[in-house]
């Protein structure tokens, strides 16, 4: 009896301790070659959404955690919602491609992991005309591993500024 | 002792009771899923279109053998091997052409196999690229030499596995255009997690001659850090060290350049700052080689127009590339750059 009592009191134990192994070993920041193909969909996922959300802004914020933000334009999923579904209104759907993102960097972090990338948007002439490059820079981002997958934790857009020269 | 016997044994059974749920899980489940392997070799394959397109190589057929026999190619429409080759004869080519330049791929598995969509822009560049001359680089930005084409939009693609590899069954051009509401179908693909079945072996390097799935991510990592290591020093602004970090300590580049410090002392030549970006890389194909690996990518310069200067496309071409494993992980041995030529060119060109 006394010694099923030590069985179970060491079992419970060890669940914890099993925990913390775990999560001291997420902790050391690698990323499997798993984790980046997942984090390199989610980055291209995002220009679908923000391009065709035709009104409707779900799909763009459903990339984010559910605390994720936008620079400092929105924080959290309605906020996400709102901002996705209000950019470009009366330019976007289905067929719409406007934020090309290439250079997609992924490093391992002690949250999840960051990321860099690059952005050029286009003006794509729908009568004919060459399409023309709008403007360009580059994300930051973070990301973290939610039990849906791997969501954008935070995003922030830095526009392309040249120099100083030194 | 016998406590952690017992311990053990619970442990064990906890282990064994897991494992078994999650292979009935596994096994149950009727949702197709694609392994680290099958992105691996799907996005080979779209980065080996644009070459396949643009060159025009093997009289179109190198086009032509990316699809299934009775794969199609919808708008313009050409079905089976001699439409596709003669669609991929009917533009500019030549081994050194780069017009189509696409990024954005993604994927997801279905039963036949798997459904993609990827973001497409095309360029038309200027052959005749003026010397520097006594001009700074500094001097040349924003110098226009190129155009985007007026077709620009994305790619519907349609993926089979076939004996031979992953091929194209579709791949249909939508012209970007605005409207038409929301896609029932494209929303609920963005808010499904992505699924991806991986193997332990799928995270070790491979011994040389070979690639794994974790030297794939590892090499495109770093060519995909080439533009922000070159155009901000990953945001530091000097990017001397960053630059020549990408190459092994003997790395060189463009022929030229040699050695950590030559290569540093010419990314400092080159336009820079913290928030800069100008090298748009893409359609990077990755091989084995005996000695580590070699690659090509696409590459596009684009002036994004400062205080009010208009944007440019400044550069285009392709990068060749060779790769060696070092204990710091994959870097670039060779890099050279070839510019943008289109229409009948010498036969060593031709055989590259």
């Amino acid at each position: 009896m006394s010694k099923l009592k030590y069985v179970i009191i060491a079992t419970l134990l060890a669940i914890p301790a099993g925990w913390a192994l775990r999560a001291q070993t997420s902790k050391s920041a690698t990323l499997t070659a798993a984790d980046y193909l997942e984090i390199q969909q989610l980055v291209a996922r995002a220009s679908y959404a923000v391009d065709m959300h035709g009104g409707d802004g779900s799909a763009y914020a459903a990339l984010f955690a559910p605390d994720g933000s936008l620079g400092t334009e929105a924080k959290g999923t309605a906020q996400l919602t709102e901002f996705a579904a209000k950019t470009n209104k009366d330019r976007s759907g289905p067929a719409f491609a406007r934020h090309f993102v290439t250079n997609v960097v992924i490093k391992p972090a002690p949250e999840g992991a960051t990321g860099r990338s690059y952005l050029v948007t286009l003006d794509i002439s729908e009568s004919g005309q060459p399409a023309s490059i709008l403007s360009g820079g580059h994300y930051d981002d973070v990301y973290a591993k939610t039990p849906q997958g791997w969501r954008i934790k935070s995003r922030n857009y830095v526009r392309s500024e040249i120099g100083p020269q030194q | 002792m016998r406590q952690r016997t017992v311990i053990a044994l619970i442990a064990l059974a906890t282990t064994l009771t897991g494992l078994a749920l999650v292979t009935v899980a596994a096994q149950s489940s009727p949702t197709p899923v694609l392994t680290a392997v099958d992105y691996v070799q799907i996005r080979q394959l779209v980065s080996r279109y644009a070459y396949a397109l643009d060159t025009g190589g093997n009289n179109g057929y190198d086009f032509a053998d990316l699809f299934t026999p009775d794969g199609q190619f919808i708008d313009p429409n050409a079905k089976g091997r001699e439409q596709l080759a003669a669609l991929a004869r009917s533009s500019l080519m030549g081994p050194l052409n780069t017009i189509h330049y696409a990024m954005g791929l993604v994927l997801e598995a279905t039963p036949d196999g798997a459904i993609g969509r990827q973001y497409v822009m095309e360029f038309n560049f200027d052959e005749n690229v003026p010397p520097l001359g006594k001009r700074t680089q500094w001097e040349v930005v924003g110098d226009k030499r190129g155009d985007l084409r007026k077709d620009a939009g994305q790619y519907k693609d349609v993926f089979v596995k076939t004996a031979r590899g992953w091929r194209f069954k579709s791949r249909q051009v939508v012209r970007s255009k605005s409207g038409g509401g929301t896609d029932p179908e494209l929303m609920a693909f963005l808010k499904r997690p992505v699924r991806i079945k991986s193997e332990p072996s799928d995270d070790v390097t491979a011994p040389n001659g070979s690639l794994s799935v974790w030297d794939y991510m590892q090499i495109e990592q770093l060519v995909a850090s080439y533009g922000h290591a070159l155009d901000s020093g990953f945001g530091k602004g000097d990017n001397g060290d960053a630059y020549a970090s990408l190459y092994t300590n003997d790395g060189l580049a463009f022929l030229t350049t040699k050695g950590h410090d030559a290569l540093a002392a010419l990314a400092r030549e080159q336009p820079r700052g913290p928030k800069y970006v100008r090298h748009y890389i893409m359609h990077h194909l990755i091989d084995p080689s005996p000695t580590g690996a070699t690659g090509k990518a696409y590459l596009a310069v684009l002036d994004i127009g400062e205080h009010g200067k208009p944007n440019t496309v400044f550069l285009g071409g392709h990068y060749e590339d060779t790769y060696v494993r070092t204990p710091d992980g994959w870097r670039i041995k060779t890099r050279n750059l070839l510019p943008p030529k289109h229409g009948p060119q010498p036969a060593q060109a031709a055989a590259r």
